[in-house]
């Protein structure tokens, strides 16, 4: 740190510390820059190898929808039926 | 006989023509019997044509200490060289300030006592004022009628007298008139120049200070008058309609995950708005007692300005009476079934200089009879009405 006589001027004091502080604050400026580049880059090649793990797994596709929906139904269908008999038979 | 403290109040400007020469007048009126106070202005490398060179005129008249950056720093490195020179300088505290307040004559006394009164690690001392954040007391007109050095002389020798040195242990200080010890600013640092042009940075060292032991505390023994967003608003650092920097908040969110809890937290102990309730009683009634008071009996809300403290009492319903002065407003405490004339002559010590009665109702009762009664009551008539 630099030293000031403790007498000096105020405004003389200040623009001392002024200098030295300025300085510090680009080394702190710099050291922040390059640990933020650091993770930076890191991140970026998570997301990158995240982004290739995901296109591995392949969406499902329209007509793997349409034929899960048709099978439903058909269940659904004959869920209806059997109930329907059932209904009919305790009618009787 | 003990030494005297050494304190460096540091006034941070960035144009602000408007307030400066007030401010600095406040600053030369400073009355310590604690300590010897320099003071120096930090210009921020303000841009306005001329401003700086007057403002330079300006300390010289006054004896103070002025220093202009080279550059724009922005709000927390301009504090750091007010920090770090108090620390290089052997002074024994720190004032930072904003230049858009008025100080009264017992600022630094009082907020040395309440240091020293507060015990052990106390890292930051934070004034009362009207207008910081949460460690305001409600003024619904405080630059009508507090931006005036005798009312803020008046109102922190009340507060001073009522609160003593007493403090209150909050999560972050004020930057707005803070004193903080030369220990807190050697063992925490300085304001982070992450924070920009500004807003937040003292909330991130405060937080810091206590991480490190330190207690951030508000002194409500002292009031200084502070505008609030001056200059900052003039330099666009905060967009008009909003209080504060949302990308400095979000950092404050990301460093210290609990904080707004933490504010939450304290706001629910209550002791602040028993603070600001303390005080402004207070206030009303020291006022009252010195100057005398005024009861004001109606049903409708009607424009409240006077010199001296208003009691308006609805004519019917349970007697509540409300109190205005200066812009402060507290309902006094309950009368219940007492009479309204004991209730006021309680609190006041003495009558009412003027009694006003705009309507009529079962409260009037013998005030009425007064001699300092004025019937204002007439009923309207239907011109009136329409």
């Amino acid at each position: 740190m630099t030293k000031v006589p403790p007498d000096a001027d105020l405004s003389t004091a200040v623009g001392t510390v002024n200098l030295e502080q300025a300085l510090i604050d680009v080394e702190i400026a710099n050291a922040r820059v390059m640990d933020l580049t650091a993770r930076l880059s890191e991140v970026t090649a998570e997301l990158a190898r995240t982004k290739q793990r995901l296109g591995r797994v392949s969406p499902p596709t329209q007509s793997t929808v349409s034929r899960g929906v048709r099978l439903v139904r058909r269940i659904l269908g004959k869920v209806a039926r059997k109930v329907a008999g059932l209904v009919r038979r305790l009618a009787a | 006989m003990t030494d005297k403290k050494r304190v460096l109040l540091c006034i941070t400007a960035y144009n602000g023509r408007e307030f400066f020469e007030r401010t600095l007048d406040s600053a030369i009126h400073i009355d310590s019997a604690k300590a010897k106070v320099d003071t120096i202005v930090l210009d921020d490398c303000s841009p306005e044509p001329g401003f700086s060179e007057d403002l330079a005129q300006l300390c010289a008249d006054r004896s103070i200490a002025y220093y202009r950056t080279p550059r724009n720093l922005g709000i927390p490195r301009n504090v750091n060289l007010g920090l770090k020179t108090a620390a290089t300088q052997g002074y024994d505290f720190a004032i930072i300030s904003n230049s858009d307040v008025i100080y009264p004559a017992n600022v630094v006394d009082r907020l040395i006592e309440a240091y020293e009164a507060g015990g052990d690690r106390i890292g930051s001392v934070t004034a009362l004022s009207n207008n910081v954040s949460i460690f305001s007391l409600p003024n619904g007109a405080s630059d009508t009628y507090l931006a005036d050095q005798d009312v803020v002389d008046s109102l922190s020798q009340t507060l001073a007298a009522s609160l003593g040195d007493q403090v209150i242990d909050v999560p972050t200080g004020i930057s707005f008139c803070m004193l903080v010890s030369r220990e807190a600013i050697t063992q925490v640092g300085l304001m982070d120049p992450i924070f920009g042009r500004g807003y937040c940075e003292e909330v991130d060292w405060s937080c810091r200070s206590r991480s490190l032991g330190f207690r951030a505390c508000v002194a409500p023994g002292v009031f200084v008058y502070h505008s609030g967003g001056g200059s900052n608003r003039a330099a666009g650092i905060v967009a008009e309609g909003m209080t504060t920097v949302p990308a400095n908040e979000a950092i404050i969110d990301l460093r210290y995950p609990t904080f707004r809890q933490e504010v939450a937290a304290f706001e629910a102990t209550g002791q602040m708005s028993r603070i600001v309730d303390q005080a402004t009683q207070a206030i009303i009634k020291d006022a009252g007692k010195r100057l005398g008071y005024e009861i004001c009996i109606t049903s409708l809300e009607r424009p409240i300005a006077s010199e001296r403290p208003i009691c308006v009492i609805c004519p019917t319903g349970t007697p509540r009476i409300t109190a205005h002065y200066l812009g402060f407003a507290q309902e006094l405490p309950s009368i219940g079934n007492h009479n309204v004339m004991t209730s006021l002559t309680t609190v006041f010590g003495r009558t009412p200089s003027v009694v006003d009665i705009w309507d009529r109702g079962p409260n009037v009762g013998r005030l009425a009879e007064l001699p300092e009664a004025r019937d204002h009551y007439v009923y309207p008539t239907l011109a009136d009405r329409h």
